[in-house]
């Protein structure tokens, strides 16, 4: 079934569509609200209700294909909101036990592919959450600046400077001489 | 020997790393997830405040003359969770990285995804939790894993006292459990004024395994206190052995 499909069975409370876009999105919206949380009892608590207001909300949706972003938008505001209410730093990282990754070509590249992109994955980790919202909405959801700051409600001018300073800090964080062009957030590659 | 220079922070590696971070994430069980989902989907969405008490609401017991009122000062306030979606103070940590001349693109961010927490209209004569009134305690999100927040209310009698309470949903029973932020509050007057901000008859109460123990509406209750604070646990719909009620208040003790 096409993804508009099943969206327009949520629109009428069609549980099992709505069973089918859990399953297709619950986990990368666990690791969202982890990401930020640090604690899985928090993410898992807050997961589940992005999904209830997602679903209570889907009228609201007005781009069928921007579901997950959309999704991912409200876990993370949720878990942003529970972090202020809590008003805890995070000190610590909950490490946590990774699964062993896709295998891969044991050639020299690969392997030094695979470690650059760890060590991504964790300089990601110590992005404060507003910034790794639209991290992860620009690189992995591969949504335009304006687009991402029509779903946050806020200026695409904002959604430049905080993709500028996650850039700038993921880049201090590898301890990495970044070229100016590449910190813009436009992306070298997009 | 591998050179921490030898790599740019090209946007494809920032994309395989952020999809490398989703798929090797082992999270809880989907299916205890789903469940909870289904539970939060079906669960009564809080109305406006009319003239029906917390506990016909809730379906429960069929009361003579359950009724609100909105008299002297007694009343049944909504709460609405507000943290979700407000601002709040951001930590320190937040205002630091985020010195920008969008501090109001920050603010309007609580409306994100246009998702807006619907104010009911209350009835006159009941007031609306307001935001300069101190914060509610942060309830926690479940009890005993089998019962999940649904809404936050404040008791507010005629005497100034003022209780805040939160209704959790299980599958088939509605609970209330209401905190007293007044110190040095004897028990028995927590659960009369219980009574009246409930407008619901309490009757005598006894105890139960060292439990102060009470019947709201013909549904049990306990209290205890904690902190030097008074605490009640009852349920409002559907039925729940008092043995059970027992255990789940055992847990909210132990957090």
């Amino acid at each position: 079934m096409e993804p508009e499909e099943i969206l327009a069975l949520v629109r009428q409370n069609d549980n099992d569509a709505r069973r089918q876009l859990f399953e297709a999105y619950y986990k990368r919206t666990f690791a969202v609200a982890y990401n930020i949380l640090r604690r899985r009892e928090n993410a898992e608590d807050i997961t589940q209700d992005a999904f209830i207001k997602a679903f209570q909300n889907i009228h609201q949706l007005q781009d069928e294909s921007k579901f997950g972003a959309w999704l991912a938008v409200i876990a993370s505001n949720l878990a942003r909101n529970y972090l202020k209410r809590e008003k805890r730093i995070i000190l610590t990282d909950e490490e946590r036990e990774l699964q062993p990754g896709p295998v891969l070509d044991d050639t020299e590249d690969s392997v030094l592919r695979s470690l650059e992109v760890e060590r991504v994955q964790k300089a990601i980790k110590t992005l404060p959450p507003e910034q790794y919202q639209v991290v992860v909405l620009q690189y992995y959801y591969d949504l335009k600046i304006e687009e991402i700051a029509q779903m946050l409600n806020v200026r695409p001018g904002t959604i430049k400077s905080r993709l500028f300073r996650a850039r700038k800090r993921l880049a201090d964080e590898l301890e990495l001489k970044e070229d100016p062009a590449c910190l813009s957030g436009e992306g070298g590659d997009r | 020997m591998y050179e921490k220079e030898r790599f740019e922070l090209s946007d494809e590696l920032i994309r395989q790393a952020l999809s490398r971070d989703f798929e090797e994430i082992e999270p809880p069980s989907a299916e205890k997830a789903w469940r909870r989902i289904e539970i939060g989907l079906s669960g009564k969405k809080v109305a406006a405040i009319g003239r029906r008490s917390i506990f016909s609401r809730y379906g429960a017991v069929a009361a003579a003359a359950c009724l609100l009122l909105a008299l002297g000062g007694i009343g049944l306030f909504q709460v609405f969770q507000q943290g979700f979606f407000s601002a709040g103070d951001a930590g320190p940590e937040m205002i630091a990285d985020e010195a920008s001349p969008s501090a109001a693109d920050e603010r309007s961010q609580e409306d994100a995804v246009g998702i807006m927490m619907e104010e009911e209209q209350a009835p006159q004569g009941i007031k609306f939790y307001a935001e300069s009134d101190s914060a509610p305690p942060d309830w926690p999100l479940s009890v005993s894993e089998s019962y999940f927040f649904g809404e936050a209310v404040i008791l507010e009698g005629a005497d100034q006292t003022s209780y805040s309470g939160a209704v959790y949903h299980g599958q088939e029973e509605t609970l209330l459990l209401i905190k007293s932020t007044v110190s040095e509050e004897e028990q028995g007057l927590f659960i009369d004024n219980i009574s009246l901000h409930l407008d619901a008859y309490i009757g005598a109460a006894g105890e139960i395994n060292g439990w102060k123990s009470f019947v709201a509406e013909g549904q049990p209750g306990l209290a205890w206190q904690k902190e030097g604070l008074n605490r009640a646990l009852l349920v409002l719909s559907g039925y729940l052995p008092p043995e059970e009620l027992q255990s789940i208040a055992e847990e909210l003790i132990a957090d």
